[in-house]
């Protein structure tokens, strides 16, 4: 298990390209992520630590022909930095609809999207398509592997779209390394060349899990992770989960309808048509 | 990175697009063949036309003709002497050509070329055209092919070029001019390529030993080859027995009975329908091989009383071989062969107009001295080269005051085809329109050639469209892909994937189904050519019939030629039109929403 990691002092940021690249040249042996952009949130700040996302008067609505359906009613949310959050409530109460708004999958009708004291919801689309990239880490229920790639190039699929083929090859060893072992560290050591049809639910769920930590994200974002699996199974993801969050500090918002599973978190936003009805703290 | 990944990916793993890669694959391979042997037709054609032709023609519009060729020659010479390399002066006119043939009288419509092959050679090959050199009766080689050994020599006539070459009969011939050959045909085509060459380098096998021997390509002459001169005394000697025969039947005697027939030494009349023989038999050469007559023998000289009744008449032609061939074919084998009407040695019968006003018909009788097969059936079928002096005689050409002799056109042969359009234009301006024309051979000829220019392209639009079909299925496929895939696009755009990333993935994947379809296509297209008349042999044993008869085409093989510019703009349009046709698909993919192609099931 790794070590927490320790706060870093706040990072210069290259502005012109060509230091960038120096720079990039420079950590590319000894950490595969290349500087950040400057739209994605710095590291935070004592003041900003205790809030990492936060939601203000968040509305959605979708269109279907004439008919406007709301989904969400004006959402207010914070979460904090390391906190493990969980979101429940009945199917249609905006649970999935509130995770995607959050982890920048959809644009919200009216509201705004902090993330460490930065608005994200207003960037344009490609600097969200980035924020996605290094920021968030998505686990869906259906886990939603690429089921022409291998266990392990599932796992690296984000390091993939990070960077370009000259690049990827420059880095590649250090990206299979660090691979493997998160492979290791969710258990599939044994699984690396299996494709996903060859997996089980449990294991598949597992590889989505590393993938979603390869990129080092800040939040992770769980949509229902044990919802297709069996109550043993989904209690061996929830404790990687937890471990995740307890050891790393890993934040995570994590959605379910099963009062047991929402219950691991530390805290619980109750849903309800579109709006927060009650917020638990856990026991 | 991951765009690289999952196109390849998407290429081994997507068996439905292998549908898409063999329609691309096989329109690119069907236009690199189809064009190959397009552009090897032409090219062989063009070069058979100007092997008749000359660069340049300088004709007059009446078939009078320019009174004096002597004065325009030396024109000519003073307009542009520096581009030209040699001329040489011709009479054409319309004429008629008839023979006896079984019994009947054939006719056929030709055009009548006075030419002197001396200075006709010198302008364009004309002594490879000619049937007597491609079988290598003209050296003195009596040719045949022996099974499993190939091309064999009979006999060699003494005194001939062979025979001063130092080939001996019972030699095998290997190989012409740096090429293999396996049989007659081939060594008759390779012969027939002799163009330009002032020898033949042979490669022989003699007794195992190999060696290496040349001969001199013999100057186009009116002589009779030993072959046809024999066949010319056979025919005198049958139509003396049959005047013989008949004698005694016209001739009634006083007693008022007639007399039984002599017996001896011919009891029935020789068979007139049949032409005799006249290939000897190679295997053992004609005695006449030996008194071969002298070569030089002077045309307009006297004929002196002690005439040989073989000698040919004073007007000699070549006839063109589609004139007098046509193809037989054999009932119990099914096989085709050439019969052939006239023989060179046999006489045959041309008929003209005069020159001046009013044309009259003339009449002469001509021996065949040679059969010439140039290989474009317009040619063959259609013209009798003859020989000058004979042809301005009987037209009324010469001048009787001066004995100037009247030419219909000039044909030039220049040191650099490139300088045509400069000679052209200098001689348009020295020679009046209104009485010469000056074109070049592929003007005089343009018709013919734009016509199978616009033949080429067109072909290539209509097998384009193949391909643009083949475009049209990938696009299909496509949009069942993306269909198929819409859940995974969703994946990765969660994971960050950019719009330009999903759509760079399709256009990705439509370059490679392109890449790999026209490049398979292009390595089939080009195994097909190289291998194209090994696989006519195969298609021919298959169905049993000939589906490339070189009796009507005169091709002894599909002629083709691969031009790497056309293969390349052809693979290249393919490719185009896979990016092409991936487009409208990729913008689909790139355009879905990441929220609804995770839903997607």
């Amino acid at each position: 298990m790794r070590t927490p990691q320790p706060p870093q002092p706040p990072q210069q940021i290259p502005r012109d390209t060509s230091q960038l690249a120096r720079d990039a040249w420079a950590t590319a042996t000894s950490d595969p992520i290349t500087p950040e952009p400057s739209f994605v949130p710095q590291q935070p700040t004592p003041a900003q630590d205790a809030t990492r996302l936060r939601c203000v008067a968040l509305e959605k609505s979708y269109r279907k022909g004439d008919l406007v359906i709301p989904v969400l009613r004006g959402v207010d949310l914070e979460v904090a930095s390391g906190e493990f959050l969980s979101v429940s409530g009945q199917s249609g109460s905006g649970k999935s609809t509130l995770l995607h708004v959050l982890g920048l999958l959809d644009a919200p009708s009216v509201g705004e999207v902090h993330c460490d004291g930065r608005r994200i919801d207003n960037l344009t689309e490609t600097q969200r398509d980035e924020l996605r990239n290094r920021n968030f880490g998505f686990i869906f229920q259906s886990y939603h592997l690429l089921p022409e790639l291998t266990l392990l190039e599932n796992v690296v699929a984000p390091l993939a779209i990070r960077y370009s083929t000259f690049h990827w090859w420059r880095r590649r060893k250090a990206i299979h390394d660090q691979a493997n072992e998160i492979i290791e560290k969710v258990g599939l050591g044994h699984r690396i060349k299996h494709r996903p049809s060859e997996l089980s639910g449990g294991e598949m769920q597992r590889a989505a899990i590393a993938r979603a930590l390869i990129g080092q994200p800040r939040v992770l974002l769980a949509d229902e992770p044990t919802g297709n699996l069996d109550s043993a199974t989904g209690q061996e993801i929830m404790a990687v989960l937890a471990s995740l969050n307890e050891v790393q500090q890993l934040t995570i918002i994590m959605v379910t309808h099963d009062e047991r599973i929402a219950c691991q978190a530390h805290r619980i936003v109750r849903l309800s048509e579109g709006r927060v009805e009650t917020v638990n703290q856990a026991a | 990175m991951y765009k690289l990944q999952l196109c390849l990916r998407y290429l081994r793993t997507r068996w439905i697009a292998l549908a898409s890669i063999i329609s691309v694959m096989l329109g690119v391979a069907t236009m690199v063949v189809v064009n190959s042997v397009m552009a090897g037709f032409a090219t062989e054609m063009r070069e058979r036309i100007h092997g008749i032709l000359a660069d340049i023609v300088v004709e007059t519009h009446t078939l009078d003709g320019d009174p004096d060729a002597a004065a325009r020659m030396q024109e000519i010479q003073e307009v542009a002497g520096n581009y030209v390399e040699a001329m040489t002066a011709t009479v054409e006119v319309y004429g008629m050509i008839s023979f006896k043939y079984r019994g009947q009288v054939i006719t056929r419509p030709v055009t009548l070329i006075g030419i002197d092959p001396e200075t006709k050679g010198a302008v364009s090959p004309l002594v490879t055209n000619l049937t007597s050199f491609t079988s290598g009766r003209r050296m003195g080689l009596a040719l045949e092919d022996d099974v499993g050994i190939g091309c064999r020599v009979a006999g060699v006539l003494a005194g001939s070029p062979a025979d001063a070459g130092g080939i001996h009969a019972g030699d095998r011939i290997t190989g012409c001019n740096g090429t293999a050959i396996q049989d007659t045909k081939e060594l008759a085509s390779q012969l027939k390529n002799t163009v330009d060459r002032k020898t033949i380098d042979l490669d022989i096998n003699r007794d195992g030993q190999p060696l290496a021997l040349k001969l001199p390509v013999p100057l186009p002459s009116w002589n009779l080859t030993a072959d046809a001169r024999e066949h010319r005394r056979a025919i005198v000697e049958l139509e003396r027995r049959r005047l013989e025969w008949n004698q005694p039947q016209t001739v009634v005697p006083a007693g008022g009975t007639r007399p039984t027939p002599q017996l001896t030494p011919h009891p029935t009349p020789p068979d007139l329908n049949t032409p005799p023989t006249s290939q000897p038999s190679p295997l053992t050469p004609p005695p006449s091989f030996e008194t071969i007559p002298p070569p030089s023998r002077d045309l307009a000289a006297p004929d002196v009383p002690d005439i040989d009744p073989s000698d040919p008449l004073r007007s000699r032609v070549y006839l063109g071989a589609g004139l007098i061939e046509f193809p037989i074919e054999d009932k119990k084998t099914g096989e085709i062969r050439i019969e052939r009407m006239v023989l060179a040695g046999e006489d045959v019968r041309i008929t003209t107009v005069s020159a001046g006003r009013p044309p009259e018909p003339r009449h002469f009788t001509a021996t065949v001295v040679d059969v010439f097969k140039s290989g474009m059936s317009e040619y063959d079928s259609n013209l009798v080269f003859c020989n000058i002096e004979e042809l301005q005689q009987t037209r009324g050409m010469v001048d009787p005051i001066t004995g100037d002799r009247a030419v219909t056109s000039i044909q030039v042969k220049l040191k650099n085809f490139e300088d045509a359009e400069t000679v052209v234009k200098r001689l348009r301006a020295a020679f009046p329109a209104h009485i010469y024309s000056v074109r070049t051979w592929q003007q005089k000829q343009g018709p013919l050639l734009a016509a199978v220019e616009l033949e080429t392209g067109i072909l290539n639009i209509l097998l384009f469209l193949i391909i643009a079909v083949a475009g049209f299925g990938i696009l299909a496929i496509f949009y069942m892909i993306v269909v198929e895939k819409t859940r995974d696009i969703g994946i990765l755009k969660a994971l960050g994937a950019s719009r330009r990333g999903i759509m760079s993935i399709f256009l990705g994947y439509g370059l490679a189904l392109g890449v790999v379809g026209s490049g398979v296509g292009v390595l089939l297209g080009l195994v097909f050519v190289h291998y194209i008349n090994q696989i006519e042999n195969g298609i021919t044993w298959l169905l049993g019939r000939k589906v490339f008869d070189e009796t009507i085409y005169y091709f002894p093989e599909i002629p083709t030629a691969v031009n790497p510019l056309t293969v390349g703009w052809i693979a290249l349009g393919a490719i185009g039109i896979a990016i092409l046709a991936s487009i409208l698909p990729a913008r689909r993919a790139a355009k879905l929403h990441p929220v609804q192609a995770l839903r997607y099931e």
